[in-house]
Parts: structure tokens; C-alpha cells; sequence
């Protein structure tokens, strides 16, 4: 199955090794389409069939199966809210870092709450801890579509030594 | 999984996704250990027995 990511950074760059290495295609979604040309040519160059690696612009339609979200934790809910109902029947994969990267001393998302639901970005979500005073984010009701989601977090720490 | 496996990685489908909350919290206690132990951010957890 070909994969998308709608990121074009480091962890993208990781995961797309990875997928074009088994023989699949991979499309990177960017807001900086220079940056993920440069990428997908690298990953191009190491293709050895048929596989591709290619780019788009992040607000382009999603063809493939399985989708990479590896943007930063705060620009998932733009991409819930632009690509929501297209997601429905594909293959997720949420890698994105839900630390407070200023305090370090805390997750954005709750404890003992599921599946990694998410608050509205912005004020709300450092002030208000409160589950009830938030209503559900197009993100929380877009997770909900994806019954076969795993996290690929899960998955790459099972990483074995790179074997090419 | 396919996929995942076709990369050259080995798939673990570790159980329903609302697990992924308390292995979040893991990966987050995993990056506040880095500093103190002199460990980059290519560190893991191994699950070991």
C-alpha cells in the first residue's frame, strides 16, 4: 500500500525511507514544497522498481491508503478540518509530539483519556483543563472514523538495526 | 502492517488505540529522562524479558 504525509520534516523523511525501501510509494503533503522536492528526490533516487516518491502541496487531495501525520501536534486539527471527511476508510498514523515543549513538564492530551483526543489549538488548550468545558474538536470526531489506526510511534520503536 | 513490514520493520499490533494514551505517556517519560542520561532523541524503551 503507498503512503501519505502530510509533513515533509524529519519524521517524515524517517517514514519514507522506510516505505519507499519495501517497494511503496510515498507523497509528501507541504506547506514548503522546496524543501519536500529536495526529499523526494532522495528517496527517488533509492527507489528500486517501480516505487515513487513525490510531492504536493499540504490542501491537495489524499489518494493513498495509509496516511503519516507527521506535522507538528498543534496543525493537526488544520488538517482535521481540511481534509476530514476524505480521511474516512484510509489507514491513519498520528506521530505527532503531544509535549509541552516549553515546560516539558507535561502532555498536552489527558491522562486515562482515549484515543489521543485532542482540544481546540490556542488559548483554550493550555488554561482550561476542564474535559467538559470543551466541546469536540473536528479532530476527536475525525479520530473517530479510523477504526484500523495504530500508532506508528508503536511501530518504529520495534525498529530492528537498518538492514540496507 | 504489510507495509510497515515491507520497510523492513516488525509490526506489533499492540492492542486497541486507546493503549496509545499510556504509551504517550511513556514516550513523554522517555524524553524527560534523555537529558539526565546523556541519551539523544534516538533513544528507546525495549520491552525485555
Amino acid at each position: 500500500l503507498n503512503a501519505t504525509s502530510t509533513g515533509a520534516g524529519n519524521m517524515a523523511r524517517g517514514i519514507g525511507a522506510r516505505v519507499v525501501a519495501g517497494g511503496n510509494s510515498v507523497r509528501f503533503l507541504a506547506l514548503d514544497p522546496e524543501r519536500a522536492d529536495g526529499l523526494a528526490s532522495k528517496l527517488q533516487d533509492q527507489a528500486q522498481e517501480g516505487e515513487t516518491a513525490t510531492t504536493s502541496s499540504l490542501g491537495d487531495p489524499i489518494e493513498n491508503d495509509i496516511v503519516v501525520l507527521a506535522v507538528p501536534y498543534r496543525a493537526v486539527q488544520s488538517v482535521a478540518e481540511r481534509y476530514g471527511p476524505e480521511l474516512s476508510g484510509k489507514v491513519g498514523a498520528d506521530i505527532t509530539n503531544a509535549s509541552d515543549r516549553e515546560s516539558m513538564d507535561r502532555l498536552f492530551t489527558h491522562a486515562g483519556s482515549s484515543p489521543r483526543p485532542r482540544r481546540s489549538p490556542g488559548s483554550s488548550l493550555a488554561r482550561h483543563p476542564s474535559r467538559r468545558s470543551t466541546p469536540p474538536s473536528p479532530a476527536r470526531s475525525w479520530r473517530g472514523r479510523w477504526p484500523t489506526t495504530r500508532s506508528m510511534c508503536s511501530l518504529l520503536a520495534t525498529k530492528p538495526a537498518p538492514n540496507r | 502492517m504489510r507495509t510497515v513490514e515491507d520497510g523492513g520493520l516488525r509490526p506489533i499490533d499492540a492492542g486497541p488505540l486507546r493503549r496509545a494514551s499510556e504509551f504517550e505517556a511513556l514516550k513523554f517519560f522517555g524524553i524527560t529522562q534523555q537529558r539526565p542520561l546523556g541519551l539523544n532523541v534516538a533513544s528507546a524503551w525495549k520491552l525485555i524479558s
